[in-house]
């Protein structure tokens, strides 16, 4: 009896909530762990442009989610893995639990990174964290899909829009996160998944105005990080640059995903001293 | 806009109140030469590297000044190093928060010298220099004197470690004030500094030398190098310094930020800026022409956080603009010296040619400008009267590009996501106000711009435990607050 | 002249004044910050003696204090005859006729009256109408009227209005100068509404307080009565006037509230026509500096009169 034939899967892009191929029409081969051929769709700058765009246009909806509901959102995408978790790769349950440490920041980093100020003056003031925006992420290809979940669901807490940068080496990785947002309740374009030659698509992303943010992953673009910097300074784009997916982001670099806004409302002046005391 | 009839009541407002001339008297005599501070010695600087610095009010001369070069920027940053390895670095935090209380007090002590001073070098008016500039210098360092030794409360749990040496470059729209802003926080967490005031406002810094010594501040720990733009590349270019703290205009900022490109030197950019000033039928009225005139007006419009455009909802755009231009009249322009003037000198002969060239713009691109005051603008010196641009769009000059100067574009919207888009579209996010009466509008207004400081019922507001800074275009990080301490700390 | 009628919808626009306190702070900050020096300080030192009522209300008063009064109401100081004399005297309706005999025929200072049941204003409303008649039938020249704070306060605007249109109409010739008492309204929003209620209603000045309540005169609710003024003027062309009591005690005070008339209505209230301050010891500081300034010396407070 003849081996079966068996079918061969592209890993495609997932953007817009939605697997696309590369409008490139180009893919890339890469091996999977059974040493088997596979082919990964190669992202374009237009397939960037593309998802860039859409991921603009998440942001204001995003961010306007209560903090509760975006955790809730991230801990269904913990379900949605851990429901997979036979048929993802070894080492995926630290991803899951990553997944789910994020989801209960949600609500909390505010209050750890918020101020209200005494200034001397009649005024309320307040430092709120704002979303930057969208964000370019690159995390590192030796961290597998924990790596991809920590960039992801940090910049999600933060109410940030993402399109991942993933090398085509973790496009495996790729696949199980995408397969597992997509039937998870993220609303499309919040986080998008991109595979390719990582440099190129760095490069594109530096050279992109409407990118708020790049997220690096100091083992994944060491190399590149003066020549990202140098193309940021157009645009003064904000850098977080990582170690790597090991640990958890802590409040104060969850809070580089953010801007500080300092709000000041004028108050009451009261006629001899502060009322109700 | 508005033409008023000849029968229509009219104010006698220009005029109203003739006032005799009140010159602030107290004696700040403005040395001929200005050197650099460096290893806690004042230093007179090249001979062949001096330029003259003018006062604003007069365009005369005021004083000859020394421009450092690379190998004055290398001994300023060796002593910087120096001084951070050997003491201050390792100094116990409440130690070195006693030094930032003790130059806290001594600037009060000292204020009304600083202020002339400034005044003269700046060309703003003595009332700001007195009340707004010299009061927030020292109350930034007491501010980050009392933060010196809670460090371990200043970033949820890390142990934190001062960055090392810090090149800070700062402009001469605020030259005292910004000099606070930055050694302020960076001596609080244990840096030190080399510092480079803007070259045409070296005065104040050179007495904050003094000041500092008088204080007993560790040699090296703070140098003061002048000089411009030259001075300042090699302070960036510096392999010894490990942090850039920058103010100034985006264009430079944009430079810096390539030249250390991959150096691993951090950054701090408090850039440019074109604030939108929004002000809604519900408005206090009266209150919000007050908050526009503080928006722009303030030390003439060279404010990176000013008010420089004014969106008014449309029904009340014409009555609210009669109201302004009555307050306008009543804005006293002259000696930045004297206690009565409102409007003072700009700081060059570039800024106000950069001004008057905006103007011509604005003219040319089918802008209305009208001018006002109480009394008449100058002859002498760099004074240019408050102005309103009407008749403007969106895709003007004028509403785009940052002026720096007395200059407000007027503009109109209808409806609350009009305004905020119309304040969004800009390349810059520093600083905007929202005047409205409803309080469900205005949270959501200003949670809404795209701006790092948003003022609701108010205008160029700044206190030391309020961080500022800017999105976008207008830089990253912040000063001010808990938040101002971040940049100048690594975690350990 | 016709008697002004209560329209709802004119109530409405009056309320919807808004005033954020803050920066009407600032704003009074910013006219205290001005330095007045010289020639400028010598002007303005004597138009402000030009404008003071310079007032007594006391249960003690007596003829003899209302002569005193009167007296330096005409010369203030002795020393410095070319002195202006100041706008009014301000006295209880019952001392009307004692000022009238001071004063003399034509006096060019005027006699102002508290009528309409001073200080709290809580008397019916036939009675103040009668003591306003009477009270200008005497030979005052000027009624200082309070309004009924409560009524306002508890929203009818009407009684408010009427009261004010009843009593102009009272007052015949004479000028009527409406209280509002400030000092009980709460807040700036409630000055700002009732400022432009007695406007409406036919008042000739507003004035801050009755001087038996505090806080009185502050300059943050000075500017927005002021702003009301410059409303109504710029809306109809008529000009009401201004009058800050109660608390104004100092020359430096008094300049700075030169300060914010001139820069918020302009030269033409520069005049005792259209701004007085209601004051008793104002007078007293004012020569102080006035002689300071002619002298060049400081001299002793003993150097002027008590009263």
């Amino acid at each position: 009896m003849s081996a079966r034939l068996t079918i061969d899967k592209t890993l495609k892009l997932y953007v817009g909530g939605k697997f696309i191929r590369s409008e490139s029409g180009r893919t890339m081969p890469i091996e999977d762990e059974d040493h088997r051929a596979v082919n990964v769709a190669r992202g374009s700058r237009k397939d960037l442009r593309e998802a860039i765009r859409i991921a603009r246009a998440a942001t204001g909806p995003w961010a306007g989610r209560t903090a509760y509901n975006r955790g809730q959102i991230l801990y269904r995408l913990a379900e949605m893995l851990e429901g997979r978790l036979p048929s993802l790769s070894p080492g995926a349950e630290a991803a899951i639990d990553r997944v789910v440490h994020h989801a209960g920041w949600s609500d909390k980093i505010a209050a750890v990174l918020s101020a209200l100020n005494p200034v001397s003056t009649t005024y309320v003031n307040y430092a709120r964290m704002r979303p930057l925006g969208v964000v370019c992420a690159a995390p590192d290809p030796a961290d597998g899909l924990l790596g991809l979940v920590e960039a992801a669901a940090a910049n999600a807490v933060m109410g940030n829009a993402t399109v991942l940068l993933i090398d085509a080496r973790s496009a495996t990785a790729a696949a199980e996160l995408a397969e597992a947002l997509a039937t998870s309740d993220f609303p499309g374009g919040v986080i998008n998944v991109l595979t390719g030659e990582l440099a190129e698509l760095l490069h594109h992303a530096a050279d992109h105005d409407d990118v708020d943010g790049l997220y690096l992953a100091h083992g994944a673009t060491a190399s590149l990080q003066g020549e990202l910097e140098a193309a940021g300074a157009r645009v003064l784009r904000r850098m977080l640059v990582v170690p790597g997916a090991a640990r958890p982001a802590t409040p104060i670099q969850l809070q580089k995903l953010a801007e500080v806004q300092t709000v000041w409302v004028s108050a009451y002046e009261p006629q001899g001293g502060a009322p109700g005391y | 806009m508005n033409q008023q009839k000849p029968s229509d009541p009219t104010l006698k407002l220009r005029g109203a109140l003739p006032l005799a001339p009140a010159p602030e008297r107290c004696p700040a005599p403005v040395p001929e030469r200005l050197g650099h501070f460096i290893g806690g010695e004042v230093v007179p600087g090249r001979d062949e590297s001096l330029f003259t610095s003018y006062e604003p009010a007069t365009g005369e001369p005021l004083c000859q000044v020394a421009a450092a070069d690379a190998e004055e920027v290398d001994r300023a940053v060796t002593a910087a190093r120096s001084a951070f390895d050997r003491v201050w670095g390792g100094m116990p935090g409440a130690e070195r928060g006693k030094y930032l209380y003790r130059i806290a007090r001594r600037i009060q002590e000292r204020s009304r010298e600083l202020a002339v001073l400034e005044s003269r070098d700046n060309g703003k008016p003595i009332r700001e220099t007195r009340d707004v500039d010299l009061p927030l210098v020292a109350a930034h360092f007491f501010y980050y004197a009392g933060w010196a030794d809670k460090l371990d409360y200043a970033i949820p749990g890390q142990r934190v470690r001062p960055v090392g040496v810090a090149g800070q470059i700062i402009p001469w729209n605020f030259p005292l004030l910004m000099a606070a802003w930055k050694l302020a926080p960076a001596l609080a967490t244990g840096n030190t500094v080399v510092l480079k005031p803007a070259e045409t406002t070296p005065l104040t810094a050179m007495m904050l030398a003094e000041i500092l010594a008088e204080a007993e501040l560790p040699p090296g720990v703070v140098n003061i190098v002048n000089g411009a733009g030259a001075t300042g590349a090699a302070l960036v270019d510096h392999p010894g310094v490990d942090k850039i703290a920058f103010t100034g205009s985006t264009e430079v900022g944009r430079i810096i930020t390539r030249a250390t490109a991959g150096s691993g030197k951090r950054l701090t950019m408090e850039l440019g800026g074109k604030g939108a000033n929004i002000v809604f039928a519900d408005a206090a009225l009266d209150q919000a022409v007050e908050g526009v005139i503080d928006g722009i007006f303030f030390n003439q419009g060279q404010v990176c956080c000013a008010g420089s455009r004014l969106l008014i909802e449309e029904g009340i755009a014409a009555a609210f603009l009669d109201r302004l231009k009555r307050r306008i009249e009543t804005l006293r322009i002259g000696d930045p010296l004297d206690k009565n003037t409102d409007v003072g000198a700009l700081n060059s002969v570039e800024q106000l040619q950069r001004v008057q060239r905006y103007i011509e713009i604005g003219r040319r691109q089918g802008a209305a400008v009208w001018q006002g005051s109480a009394c008449p603008t100058p002859e002498q010196g760099y004074f240019v009267a408050p102005t309103l641009l009407t008749g403007v769009q969106q895709t003007d000059t004028v509403v785009r590009e940052e002026i720096f100067g007395p200059v407000l574009s007027v503009l109109t919207f209808r409806t609350p996501d009009e305004a905020i888009r119309k304040a969004n579209d800009t390349e810059y996010g520093l600083a905007a106000s929202v005047w409205t009466e409803k309080a469900s509008k205005l949270f959501e207004v200003a949670h809404a711009l795209n701006s790092g400081v948003v003022w609701a019922n108010g205008a160029n507001l700044f206190d030391p435990a309020s961080p500022f800074g800017g999105m976008r275009h207008s830089g990253f990080g912040r000063e001010g607050g808990i938040a101002g301490l971040w940049p100048y700390l690594e975690i350990q | 002249m016709s008697t002004a009628t209560f329209r709802p919808s004119d109530a409405q626009q009056w309320h919807s004044a808004r005033v954020d306190n803050a920066t009407t702070a600032r704003r009074v900050a910013r006219a205290r910050a001005r330095s007045i020096k010289t020639e400028a300080k010598d002007r303005l030192l004597r138009l402000a003696l030009s404008m003071v009522d310079l007032t007594t209300l006391e249960g003690a008063d007596s003829p003899g204090r209302v002569r005193a009064l009167c007296r330096k109401a005409v010369q203030p100081f002795a020393e410095m005859p070319e002195l202006p004399h100041v706008a009014a005297v301000c006295v209880y309706p019952t001392m009307v006729p004692w000022a009238g005999q001071a004063l003399g025929a034509d006096s060019p200072v005027k006699i102002a009256s508290v009528a309409t049941g001073f200080p709290s204003g809580l008397t019916p409303l036939p009675i103040k109408l009668e003591e306003v008649q009477r009270t200008v039938g005497l030979g005052a020249d000027e009624i200082d009227m309070v309004i009924d704070r409560g009524a306002f306060l508890s929203g009818d605007d009407q009684r408010v209005f009427e009261e004010i249109a009843a009593i102009k109409e009272a007052c015949g010739g004479a000028t009527l100068k409406v209280i509002l008492e400030t000092g009980e309204l709460g807040t700036l929003d409630h000055v700002a509404a009732a400022s432009r209620l007695a406007i409406a209603a036919g008042a000739d000045f507003i004035k801050t307080s009755t001087g038996k309540i505090k806080p009185a005169a502050t300059m943050e609710v000075g500017l927005v009565m002021l702003e009301a003024i410059r409303e109504h003027f710029l809306a109809t062309g008529r000009a009401v006037g201004m009058k800050p009591a109660g608390g104004i005690r100092t020359a430096k005070s008094a300049l700075h509230w030169l300060v914010l008339v001139a820069e918020t209505l302009g030269s033409d209230w520069m005049t005792p026509e259209r701004f007085r301050f209601g004051a008793s010891s104002l007078v007293g500081d004012l020569l102080h500096q006035i002689a300071r300034r002619t002298d060049g010396h400081y001299a002793s407070p003993r150097r002027f009169s008590v009263d």
